[in-house]
């Protein structure tokens, strides 16, 4: 997807979930969250699950937006509905429910880019979970040592903090990195990921 | 290879130079699967560092998602907090509300689509004997009398006085008299500021800005208004009603 010169005007909701804004996210609610409520019930869910698969979706968005220089090209609502479609659909196979017919919400049905936003929102924060998953297998130290370093302090500091010598956190971040790595190569989720894309 | 990674990192945070740097590329560049390594480790880095720092702000937005989700999700709660506070005009009007409601379902089609829906609510704001303000009981009869002319110009006098002017409920009331004599850039004015605002009357300004649009025939604007009415809220179901009308309509 090619970022279009000015963004759609509904990227103030994008930067309201970026500024945990308040009135912002009450206007997202207040616009967008009856119809989904709607897709979700009409989909063999309850209005439990719309809120929880409003909140993700809108987590997932956020997780995207964050990221690096995002541009909504698309209408919200759409791009919100795509990524919630998405979810629902995996919660389904999830609960069993497969080769379900989808009830479609209507008027979305021509919004190729809302589509492409979405499948790398998931893509995104498939690839994310599964870095944290491996991330959090490793040991404490580990853990600890990638955290601080990875947080953007300097090594010699990351040093001081565990009390070790400069040389020897090194040597340990080099041995960290590459458990980390085998990790997650080592993954069924990696491999699912990889075959889709990358 | 113990420092395999320590270049790799050198490389992808661009602290490698010179020869360093020149011997790196020419590696990437015969060695696939170092090539391949150097991408995946810079997703990973990332990846882990995006959520690292942004850990704090995510549980924040997570707690303000809950927060307003809940509003808008569990059913039937906003009502009756909001309740309270409308008792004073709203609660002897709940039961006409119904059988108007009804009458609209009944009977669908009489006259414009404003007339079946803007039902103007009876003023009620103010206790026979009150004698401190003895203008409001005048004006609130003629209101009631529909002689909004007469009502208008006590509420607006009375909104002058600097104690007055926030007076949420005359206000309503003013934006009321202004719908009705078809003044309708004071009454847009007044039901946004309520619509805005987070008073008792933030969801009658809603509606009635909706109204006030529908009775110019601005059928866009007015729906535009009437989504925005929550569920579990007085005029919910209306709105809704009102909305399949103008869709028919169009």
């Amino acid at each position: 997807m090619s970022p279009s010169p000015s963004p759609h005007s509904d990227q103030k909701y994008i930067q309201a979930l970026l500024d945990n804004d308040r009135k912002g996210i009450q206007e997202i609610y207040e616009k967008f969250s009856k119809r989904i409520r709607q897709f979700v019930v009409s989909n063999n869910g309850s209005a439990k699950d719309a809120q929880d698969l409003f909140q993700e979706s809108l987590i997932a968005i956020y997780q995207k937006a964050r990221k690096s220089e995002f541009v909504l090209s698309c209408p919200f609502e759409a791009y919100l509905y795509m990524v919630c479609r998405s979810k629902w659909i995996n919660e389904l196979n999830k609960r069993k429910k497969v080769g379900v017919t989808i009830e479609e919400l209507k008027g979305f049905s021509n919004e190729e880019d809302a589509n492409t936003l979405a499948e790398e929102t998931e893509r995104a924060q498939e690839q994310d979970i599964l870095f944290q998953t491996e991330f959090n297998k490793l040991s404490e130290g580990c853990i600890k040592l990638l955290s601080l370093s990875w947080k953007g302090e300097h090594m010699e500091k990351v040093a001081q903090q565990l009390d070790v010598s400069y040389a020897y956190a090194r040597k340990k971040k080099s041995e960290c990195i590459a458990k980390l790595m085998k990790r997650i190569r080592a993954s069924s989720d990696f491999e699912r990921l990889t075959r889709g894309e990358i | 290879m113990e420092d395999k990674y320590q270049n790799i990192e050198k490389y992808v945070n661009g602290d490698l130079s010179g020869q360093e740097l020149v011997d790196f590329e020419k590696r990437l560049e015969e060695d696939d699967s170092l090539a391949e390594e150097v991408k995946l480790f810079r997703q990973v880095k990332e990846s882990i560092s995006d959520q690292l720092v942004h850990e704090q702000d995510e549980e924040s937005l997570k707690g303000t998602l809950t927060e307003i989700g809940s509003q808008f999700f569990e059913e039937k709660k906003k009502e009756a907090t909001i309740r309270p506070l409308f008792r004073r005009f709203l609660l002897p009007a709940t039961g006409i509300a119904a059988a108007i409601l009804l009458l609209i379902i009944v009977r669908p089609f009489q006259g414009s689509l404003y007339n079946q829906f803007g039902q103007m609510p009876t003023a009620a704001f103010i206790e026979q004997g009150n004698a401190q303000e003895a203008n409001l009981l005048q004006a609130q009869q003629a209101f009631n009398q529909k002689d909004y002319q007469a009502a208008k110009d006590v509420f607006q006098q009375y909104l002058t006085r600097e104690s007055n002017k926030d007076d949420v409920e005359i206000q309503f009331f003013l934006g009321l008299s202004h719908l009705e004599l078809e003044e309708y850039a004071q009454a847009e004015s007044i039901f946004q500021s309520l619509h805005e605002g987070n008073s008792a009357y933030k969801n009658e300004g809603t509606w009635y800005l909706a109204l006030n649009f529908l009775k110019q025939k601005n059928r866009v604007k007015c729906r535009e208004y009437l989504e925005l009415i929550p569920e579990a809220t007085s005029h919910y179901d209306e709105a809704q009603i009102l909305l399949r009308k103008i869709r028919n309509k169009n």
